[in-house]
């Protein structure tokens, strides 16, 4: 059965902007992979259309059948991770392999507070 | 455990392409019977300025009717002679307009004026003689291009739509890394002095000219086509063969059109309203941080007897359903920034605010934004109010 990972250092999984992420991306394929590339992204949920903005690509040079690679990436400064009642965006990373569009996954929180920001409405005063 | 990619998904596919075919087919028709309605006989009465009067022979006259699969038109058949250097020639036209419409009436006036054997006057083209005129002037019938000209302008700014909205799919669907400054999709606008501490003069995201010509757009193409169907109702009553199911169907869109005619009529009112001038401190508002606005409103406040402001960050969700697209919108912070009644505060002012620190910052994806906008309302006792919105960008804070 084919299998891939991402974990991240100290299994963190909320980050502030711009701080490091470190991991390891490990897979066991059953058919060989051409490339296997790790990739930071957000992408949003909810009642729009979905909008997945793709802002780093980490290539993971002559994969093997089973491997495993650690990784450092640097957050950008948003979009912050936000829950609205319309719109969430979500921030992940994710190993793929192709061909074949395999693909293991985590999702991570990017904001400030390193809490994911909720939308609630609310009034507020001068 | 092995899944999809998410991050090779497309964001929000889109047929534009048979949207952008929808659109050119209205521009296409819009235009050619745009130039043959109203192009070309504007065009031709223009030329005809230098054409020559000559005296002509009516050979025959008499009002045409083409029978339609609704109903009949009618048009001016009239055969005349005329000689110019020289020579002789024969022309049936009678005016620029070409072609048949309703009103078998004004037809018969006209060839009641072009009896057998009357000799009249004619214009003649003196480049090309075989091209002759009965009437050169324009006729208010002419006004009918006007419809055509409707269809075109949807038309384009339909495919510009469509081709906009292909771009902004394609962006999305590339997802390019983005630059620091653009991380929240958005771009810092432009300020005075240029520092990004500076003020900025805001704009509104419509002016009322650009209102009342959206608006009248929209009425002439609702009403044109509605009144397709009213005058085929309004004959039916008139001949005695009326047909109710048809009158009662068109009740309520009869009553859209009217609403639109009073928007319009309301609209034009509010071009005399006193403009609203904001100027906001720093241009762009950061989360946790202060903000401080000026207005000031024309003719010393012109009969405002109340002014709002309120600061308002929503959530904006773009989707298609079927052949649709809508954009629901949700308010998820409200601030009010001014609200007086004071006679002396109402023509220019300045307030202070601050942001609170956990303020969602502005985002903008192809599909999905948060927006921060400046929504002021100001109330004018006895005169349609004016409602106008200013986009406003929301930065991270500094300790963000």
């Amino acid at each position: 059965m084919e299998r891939i990972q991402i974990e991240t250092r100290d299994g963190a999984t909320a980050f502030a902007p711009g701080e490091v992420v470190e991991g390891t991306a490990s897979w066991q394929l059953d058919k060989p992979a051409r490339t296997v590339e790790l990739r930071l992204f957000w992408y949003t949920q909810g009642k729009g259309d979905q909008d997945v903005g793709v802002v780093l690509t980490v290539p993971f040079p002559e994969p093997a059948l089973q491997d495993r690679r650690s990784f450092h990436v640097v957050l950008p400064q948003g979009p912050y991770s936000f829950s609205g009642k319309l719109i969430s965006l979500l921030w992940a990373l994710e190993v793929v392999a192709e061909p074949g569009s395999r693909a293991g996954r985590i999702e991570i929180v990017v904001s400030p507070s390193r809490r994911e920001i909720v939308l609630q409405p609310h009034f507020l005063v001068v | 455990m092995v899944t999809q990619p998410l991050s090779s998904r497309r964001g929000g596919s889109f047929p534009s392409g048979c949207l952008v075919l929808f659109f050119a087919v209205f521009f296409l028709v819009g235009l050619a019977a745009f130039y043959f309605a109203a192009l070309r006989p504007v065009m031709e009465y223009l030329a005809s300025r230098s054409w020559q009067e000559t005296t002509c022979t009516v050979l025959s006259s008499q009002v045409g009717t083409h029978s339609g699969s609704e109903s009949a038109t009618y048009s001016v058949d009239v055969v005349y002679t005329y000689n110019f250097e020289g020579r002789a020639y024969q022309s049936d036209r009678y005016g620029f307009l070409g072609g048949s419409s309703s009103g078998r009436e004004g037809k018969e006036e006209i060839v009641a004026r072009y009896p057998p054997g009357a000799r009249v006057s004619c214009w003649v083209d003196p480049v090309h003689p075989e091209q002759a005129v009965l009437s050169r002037e324009p006729s208010a019938e002419w006004l009918i291009g006007l419809v055509p000209f409707v269809f075109l302008l949807l038309g384009g700014a339909g495919i510009v739509w469509s081709v906009r909205k292909r771009w902004g799919a394609r962006a999305a669907a590339t997802a390019l890394p983005m630059a620091p400054a653009e991380a929240f999709g958005v771009q810092a606008p432009a300020v005075l002095g240029g520092a990004a501490g500076g003020s900025l003069e805001l704009k509104p995201y419509a002016t009322p000219w650009a209102k009342l010509l959206g608006l009248i757009l929209l009425a002439l193409f609702w009403n044109g086509i509605v009144s397709v169907f009213v005058w085929q109702v309004a004959k039916g009553w008139r001949t005695g063969g009326p047909d109710g199911c048809l009158t009662l169907f068109l009740i309520p869109f009869v009553l859209i059109g009217l609403g639109l005619i009073f928007a319009v009529g309301r609209q034009f009112l509010i071009l005399f309203n006193p403009r609203l001038h904001l100027t906001l401190t720093p241009g762009t508002l950061a989360a946790g941080e202060s903000g401080y606005l000026q207005w000031s409103l024309g003719s010393r406040g012109g009969g405002v007897k109340r002014l709002t402001i309120i600061l308002e960050g929503r959530e904006e969700a773009r989707y298609q359903r079927g052949t649709n697209t809508y954009t629901d919108k949700l308010v998820f912070a409200t601030l009010t920034l001014v609200d007086t009644g004071q006679e002396l505060e109402i023509p220019s002012g300045s307030t202070s605010f601050a942001l609170p620190a956990d303020s969602m910052p502005s985002f903008t994806a192809p599909h999905n934004k948060i927006r921060w906008a400046l929504k002021a309302h100001c109330d004018i006792a006895g005169w349609p109010d004016s409602d106008d919105e200013y986009e406003v960008l929301v930065r991270p804070g500094r300790g963000a």
